[in-house]
């Protein structure tokens, strides 16, 4: 994703003022980056740490400016179990997970901040079979809960089979919008390829 | 042969890796002994007795091992956050300077409040130096690691020019030998940093300070939402600014907190140790330079650092105390070198493995994971 340079930015009626991933992050945006390894974690640190990345400022994971390591690797368990990561437990480094379940520790965070906008850039890229089904089933999960979710992919059967409504973006602009029912791999495609006809 | 990353660090290896290259350290130092006729194991036996067991040896290392646990820790807070001062040295100096001042300045004043001040001085001077390469890199995305080091010679000849080449406040201009051989001003005996004796070794303030400081360094970076963030931005930056960390104002905070530990260790120079503000000796004894090797072997941890900087502090102490006519300056530090050397090569194996295995030629393929 790049920095905005013009326009502006509306969650829930909030204005948000842009640039500053904090204030988006307070007005209720989750969002699960393109790059897992890097930017989704921090690979050298704990599970425990991964999942409160956003949640350390406030109870029950910190209280004022101490840490409650405790509490932190209580809420990692938690996590750990319900969404059945793979693993040896909460104090193993983020980057001995394997894609999938790495994928579903960030999920996991971003779903724990109850929000109000989930943005997903491309969050099946590189998963395995079993890893992609599980990413679209929280997908839909959080679409059911009432969170609107905006998800960028480049593949157009993930888009079709999960979205109601299909914008489609060539070079910078937006050049079409569709009712995901109606629409056809071969028809967004051509839009995404700059197709003119398509329009 | 293969070097792979460990996926697991199995807990033996932190105790074993040192000890193994120890005796690897001195198989060399033996084999460079018995080329230079001296006899090992009365050498090694001398250097031990040296450094921890002749009468006074402790007292002596834990002179040598204070300014090495000052710059440690300044680098090690540093370091965690992948942010690379290497100004350690400089920042001493800023301190040995800005501590020196103060207790001039309060002459007259009693010890308590001339000592807490040097102290805030000390660490004051260190912090506004490491703020500069900090600030630069901040805002600047200046590489900090040249800026940090190239202060290093600015502040090395300012502190040159206040004693040689100035009549500055901070030197001594009375009396007949002052224009032959300039040094600093005798500092006001209230500045004199306390010391305890406990059988015979002398604890200076400094190095209680130190060990303060070193579980102070610790309880930061652990248990607060500063050293969370600290440990996210050091492991990846790009995750600190997803995170919304404000990245900016920590690397400018961390690089203060670097140098004021380092110009605490400038100040504790004057106080404890040397009492007046001494350009040859602080330039000649690299207390910086060796506080980067020392976090380095800590692996960056706190206690760590203490640890080795209270071991790196006997082998010096050993070495002054081993050179003499039978036993030249340059095998000392050829002694000195090879620990060193082999103390931070034997690191790699705590990271990383050695496989070795046999080709299979072209056919063979990795089975999928």
């Amino acid at each position: 994703m790049r920095p905005a340079t013009s326009g502006t930015i509306r969650v829930a009626g909030r204005t948000l003022h842009g640039g500053d991933p904090r204030e988006a992050i307070a007005a209720g945006i989750a969002y699960v980056p393109e790059d897992r390894l890097g930017t989704g974690v921090a690979p050298g640190l704990s599970i425990a740490n991964n999942v409160v990345l956003k949640a350390y400022r406030r109870p029950p994971a910190s209280r004022g400016p101490l840490l409650l390591p405790r509490k932190i690797r209580d809420l990692a368990q938690r996590v750990i179990e319900r969404y059945d990561v793979r693993t040896s437990g909460p104090d193993v480094p983020a980057w001995q997970l394997s894609g999938g379940n790495l994928q579903k520790v960030v999920l996991a965070r971003e779903f724990s901040g109850e929000p109000v906008l989930l943005v997903a850039a491309s969050p099946t890229r590189g998963l395995d079979v079993a890893g992609i089904e599980t990413v679209h089933s929280y997908l839909r999960e959080a679409a059911t809960r009432g969170v609107g979710v905006l998800l960028i992919s480049e593949d157009l059967d993930e888009i079709l089979a999960l979205a109601d409504r299909v914008v489609v973006m060539y070079e910078g602009a937006v050049v079409g919008e569709r009712e995901a029912e109606r629409a056809t791999v071969e028809e967004v495609g051509l839009l995404m390829a700059g197709g003119e006809e398509a329009r | 042969m293969r070097i792979e990353r460990r996926l697991e660090q199995p807990r033996w290896l932190v105790v074993v890796v040192p000890v193994v290259s120890l005796v690897v350290a001195f198989a060399f130092a033996t084999v460079v002994l018995l080329a230079t006729h001296h006899a090992p194991l009365h050498t090694f036996r001398r250097l031990f007795d040296a450094a921890f067991l002749s009468n006074g040896a402790l007292t002596e290392t834990v002179v040598a091992a204070t300014p090495l646990a000052f710059t440690g820790l300044a680098a090690a807070v540093a370091f965690r956050m992948n942010l690379f001062n290497i100004g350690g040295e400089g920042q001493l100096y800023a301190g040995a300077i800005t501590g020196a001042t103060a207790s001039l300045l309060l002459a007259g004043a009693p010890s308590p409040v001339a000592i807490g001040l040097m102290m805030l001085a000390g660490a004051a001077g260190g912090a506004v130096l490491a703020a500069i390469p900090g600030i630069l890199r901040a805002f600047f995305a200046t590489n900090e690691i040249i800026t940090s080091l190239m202060l290093n010679y600015v502040v090395a000849l300012v502190i040159d020019y206040l004693i040689f080449d100035s009549h500055s406040y901070l030197r001594d201009t009375s009396g007949f030998q002052a224009n032959v051989f300039p040094q600093g001003k005798q500092l006001p005996d209230a500045a004199t940093w306390s010391s305890w004796t406990i059988h015979g070794l002398v604890v200076p303030l400094g190095a209680l300070v130190a060990l303060g400081l070193a579980v102070a360094v610790w309880a930061l970076y652990s248990r607060t939402r500063f050293g969370f963030e600290v440990r996210v931005i050091g492991d990846s930056a790009r995750a600190g600014r997803y995170a919304g960390m404000r990245t900016r104002r920590k690397i400018l905070a961390v690089m203060c907190l670097s140098g004021a530990i380092a110009g605490l260790g400038g100040a504790s120079q004057d106080g404890d140790f040397r009492h007046q503000l001494d350009p040859r000796g602080l330039t000649q004894a690299n207390y910086g330079y060796a506080g980067i090797v020392v976090a380095a072997l800590a692996r960056y941890n706190p206690f760590a650092v203490v640890l080795v900087a209270f071991l790196l502090g006997g082998l010096q102490n050993a070495g002054y105390t081993l050179q003499g006519a039978d036993f030249p300056n340059g095998l000392v530090g050829v002694l000195q070198g090879l620990i060193l050397f082999c103390a931070l090569g034997g690191e790699l194996f705590v990271r990383y493995r050695v496989r070795f295995e046999r080709r299979r030629g072209p056919a063979a393929v990795e089975p999928a994971s």
